[in-house]
């Protein structure tokens, strides 16, 4: 294959090119109540080819490996149409690799009725709690293999099997209905799918519990995440602001993310990497053959890195930090987080608590997303702190706020780092594409949370 | 003109079937096909020219009582994909659902437009550049992007019953938007639309952001409490519309997990809300003349004066609740189909924009929000950050509101609607709506003081 890639990549009138094949399987079961809802499985081959001319791309999808050179010739002749803006890449050093996969336990050799049971397993564990209306469970596997080469002279095959788990209980009084979930996922890894029934009965009672809890009054409050929530905050309220596609070519977003800015206090760290091993986000070259690094974001409170493509770090004279991901052949590579996390601190999380006078602690999370400076992301778990103390269960609680001043307001961090692996993030049409994220326990002074 | 598959996706579909018989008591298959090419231009540079083919091949079948369902793209694998389904298929729900026949009267519904073919790269490269000249002098501290994109697709179906179709489809989109960056106030704005047809107009979309630029440029203080909202048509679709269609979905019901469930014939909404879905128009994106099982189309009431009307089944939860399906169903590659709807049309009331203001004196307007989709949407709960949005005080537009969130429960608000919009918009043609004023809407801001 790859001296058919390489073949195809010669002669060519362009700064760079790049060609991925790739091989893309994935199966899903899907259970709603006691029975299988969805079960399917596909497979499909295809490829993308992109150059690079004078600052402008031309980009071709398609399903059929055949006339590789056309399909080159055709990314090239769009980006000549396109060019002319001037611009300039960072080039790389050629790569030949083959790197292992990560597979401790290869979903896609476990046996189809071990998953089926498995899932009924956790439904009965769920309905034996009294008053659950319904439950939904699934369970999917992907697995992706991308042969690169570039006209630099590299070849990269990598192969990632990606995981994931969700279910959700359901509980209902009239028309009232409460819900519950978690979601998990792992790079190559079915094991950490087992061994979760205590867990899907606990889900379930906290669906049932919420259906009394009451609804937080819509104000300022200090709030504290656990680290499933903290990491979703390190995603969506700072992760996607050091993005660079962003910032490269607005000149009012470099002066507002200049490396040296103070964003918050000494004890705030963030960082983004691939290279962080055996994680959803983990990889060893990005889809722009670059290789994966571990990024300083944020270092004591003050902006120190951003995460980059070839084309941004040119751009912005930066280093390039192999970041450029794309779902699959049908997307050209964009500038994306991997495993994005804020470091521990040195207190615990029950002294965090202990000084909040009146607050949130909200856990677990629903989903998030920003909108550069703001952002919003929402706990599936919520509690009253008064006094330093946990007390009553509330209503899901939305959180809001401006990533400038929000910041500021972290005002401590934990030691109890924790890594979630559970979703997907989504950008430009691209979605879920596997990250993980995470965070000690953290505290957040006078931050926006959304109620009735 | 669109009505049968072509010649080779039919054979090709009958192979895959072939593959089938006597392994199988009943199978379907499907094709679909598209191509498309994206110009975008971003900050004001044409930066990306894109050409995206795609092509897949499903299949579900019915093995004892039980269906599963693949996918590949690969058309010399026909017996692996049929061998992968009916694998899967001994795991798979358990099902009674019957296909249908071939019906003698199916409307004809036009979804592809020749003129699509007349549209070059380099004049959708033309138009994009006109759009940012045009857009630039509205405020030219703000940076623009847009995006333009054509395309053509092919969907075609067999069912082992002899159901046959095929239909094309023409797209062709035209976005852009902007971003003002005033130390760290960022404010977006933007429009565009899509439809089947090429649709040059721009000045449309000018005049939107026109007017986003005049009502948004400056902030205004917004107070915290429960004040009338109006729902700008794409807060209309994004806010309101979302929880009502998990409500109506027939799996939701079946589970008894959607507040909508045994209240068909009932007065859920105010008695001037009604909501029709209809794929029957010519023309609209979401257009067919049969569903992706091969129920033919018709446009139904989902909520007709305030009344619950329908309910969207697609054959597996039509089969479940003992009652006929309502060609909602929509599949893609690999799994099973689900129920949705066509093209929405909300109808228009008789307020005008100014009446409108005035009735609601003090109160706030959306256009978009983030952070939707999350909370309790099942229950109706619906809510996010203001992305774009205004301030309204005495009847007038003051500013535009910031750092402030938006909560309601639509199955509250839209039981009593203050006022629904005489204009209507269409949007991405999929969605014809007016704006829709509620009161008692929580919004609240983040304080000054911080």
């Amino acid at each position: 294959m790859r001296d058919e890639m390489t073949q195809a990549l010669s002669g060519h009138n362009a700064d760079y090119i790049e060609l991925r094949l790739e091989e893309l399987d994935t199966n899903h079961i899907s259970m709603r109540g006691h029975e299988i809802d969805d079960i399917g499985g596909s497979s499909s081959r295809g490829g993308a080819a992109r150059a690079y001319v004078n600052g402008a791309w031309g980009f071709v999808t398609f399903t059929q490996s055949d006339n590789l050179r056309e399909r080159v010739a055709t990314a090239v002749r769009q980006a000549h149409l396109a060019s002319g803006e001037g611009g300039e890449l960072v080039r790389g050093e050629p790569v030949i690799a083959e790197p292992p996969p990560v597979l401790d336990n290869d979903p896609f050799l476990v046996p189809l009725d071990k998953k089926v049971n498995l899932l009924q397993e956790y439904v009965e564990a769920m309905w034996a709690v009294p008053n659950i209306q319904t439950t939904s469970i699934g369970s999917g596997n992907r697995r992706r293999v991308t042969h690169f080469a570039n006209s630099e002279g590299s070849y990269i095959r990598q192969e990632r099997v990606d995981v994931t788990f969700n279910a959700r209980a359901m509980a209902r009084r009239d028309n009232d209905v409460q819900q519950y979930g978690v979601s998990v996922g792992s790079l190559g890894d079915y094991n950490v799918l087992e061994g979760r029934h205590d867990e899907m009965r606990d889900i379930a009672e906290k669906a049932v519990a919420l259906l009394d809890a009451p609804q937080v009054e819509g104000r300022e409050y200090t709030v504290i995440c656990d680290p499933i929530l903290g990491g979703v905050f390190a995603h969506e309220a700072f992760g996607h602001l050091s993005e660079s596609d962003f910032v490269y070519e607005n000149d009012r977003m470099k002066e507002i993310m200049v490396l040296g800015r103070r964003f918050g206090g000494q004890h705030l760290n963030i960082v983004d990497g691939a290279s962080v091993p055996g994680l959803r986000g983990s990889y060893h070259y990005d889809d722009e053959g670059i290789p994966a690094r571990k990024s300083d974001l944020i270092r004591e409170g003050v902006l120190v890195g951003r995460l980059h493509s070839r084309e941004t770090a040119g751009k912005m004279g930066e280093g390039v930090t192999g970041n450029a991901r794309a779902m699959d052949y049908r997307f050209a590579p964009i500038v994306r987080m991997t495993n994005t996390f804020i470091e521990p601190g040195t207190a615990t999380a029950e002294e965090l608590i202990s000084e909040v006078k009146d607050g949130v602690y909200c856990k677990n999370w629903y989903g998030g997303m920003t909108s550069m400076e703001m952002f919003t992301f929402s706990a599936g778990e919520a509690y009253r702190i008064r006094n330093g103390r946990i007390e009553e269960l509330l209503r899901p609680v939305v959180l809001s706020g401006n990533v400038f001043t929000t910041l500021e307001n972290l005002d401590a961090v934990a030691n109890d780092l924790d890594m979630n692996e559970g979703g997907g993030c989504g950008k430009g049409g691209q979605s879920p594409l596997p990250v993980s994220n995470g965070s000690p326990h953290i505290r957040i002074q006078n931050c926006l949370v959304g109620g009735a | 003109m669109t009505q049968g598959p072509t010649d080779a996706d039919l054979a090709l579909l009958e192979r895959t079937l072939a593959y089938t018989r006597g392994k199988t008591t009943a199978a379907e298959a499907f094709v679909s096909e598209g191509e498309s090419t994206p110009v975008s231009f971003e900050a004001e540079k044409l930066k990306e020219i894109s050409t995206r083919q795609t092509w897949g091949l499903g299949i579900r079948v019915f093995v004892d009582g039980r269906m599963g369902v693949s996918s590949t793209n690969d058309p010399d694998k026909l017996e692996e994909l049929v061998d992968r389904a009916i694998e899967l298929a001994h795991y798979g729900p358990e099902s009674e659902l019957i296909l249908p026949n071939p019906s003698p009267d199916t409307p004809s519904i036009e979804t592809y437009d020749p003129a699509i073919e007349e549209v070059t790269t380099e004049a959708m490269v033309d138009a994009g550049r006109r759009l940012l000249d045009d857009a630039k002098p509205l405020e030219p501290e703000a940076l623009y992007g847009a995006s333009l994109t054509h395309s053509t697709g092919r969907f075609a179906f067999l069912n082992s019953n002899g159901v046959s179709f095929g239909h094309r489809k023409s797209g062709f989109g035209l976005f852009v938007s902007g971003t003002l960056i005033r130390d760290t106030d960022m404010f977006f704005i933007g429009e565009g639309d899509r439809g089947c047809s090429p649709d040059w107009d721009m000045q449309r979309h000018i005049d939107g952001m026109r007017q986003q630029i005049a009502w948004g440029k400056e902030i205004a203080h917004t107070p915290a409490g429960h004040m009338p909202v109006l729902f700008m048509p794409r807060a209309v679709s994004s806010v309101l519309l979302g929880p009502f269609l998990s409500g109506i979905n027939g799996k939701t019901v079946l589970q008894g997990s959607s507040p909508l469930g045994g209240r068909i014939g009932e007065q859920v909404f105010d008695k001037r809300l009604s909501i029709v879905d209809d794929p029957t128009l010519p023309l609209k994106p979401p257009s067919r003349s049969y569903d992706d099982e091969g129920v033919p189309s018709r446009r139904q009431f989902l909520v007709e004066d305030g009344v619950l009307r329908t309910i969207l089944y697609e054959l597996q939860s039509a089969s479940k609740a003992g009652v006929e399906p309502t060609s909602s169903a929509s599949r893609g590659l690999g799994a099973m189909p689900g129920a949705g709807t066509s093209h929405l049309t909300i109808a228009p009331g008789d307020a005008s924009f100014d009446d409108i203001l005035r009735t609601m004196g003090d109160g706030v307007i959306v256009e978009r929000l983030i952070g939707m989709g999350q909370g309790n949407v099942l229950g109706g709960d619906a809510g996010g950050n203001i992305l774009l949005g205004y301030r309204v005080q005495g009847g007038e537009v003051i500013g535009r509101v910031k750092d402030t969130m938006l909560h309601c429960n639509i199955y509250d608000i839209l039981k009593d609607i203050v006022a629904i919009g005489a204009e209507t918009k269409e949007l991405g043609g999929s969605l014809s709506t007016p704006a829709i004023l509620c009161d008692g809407v929580s919004i609240s801001p983040k304080t000054d003081s911080d």
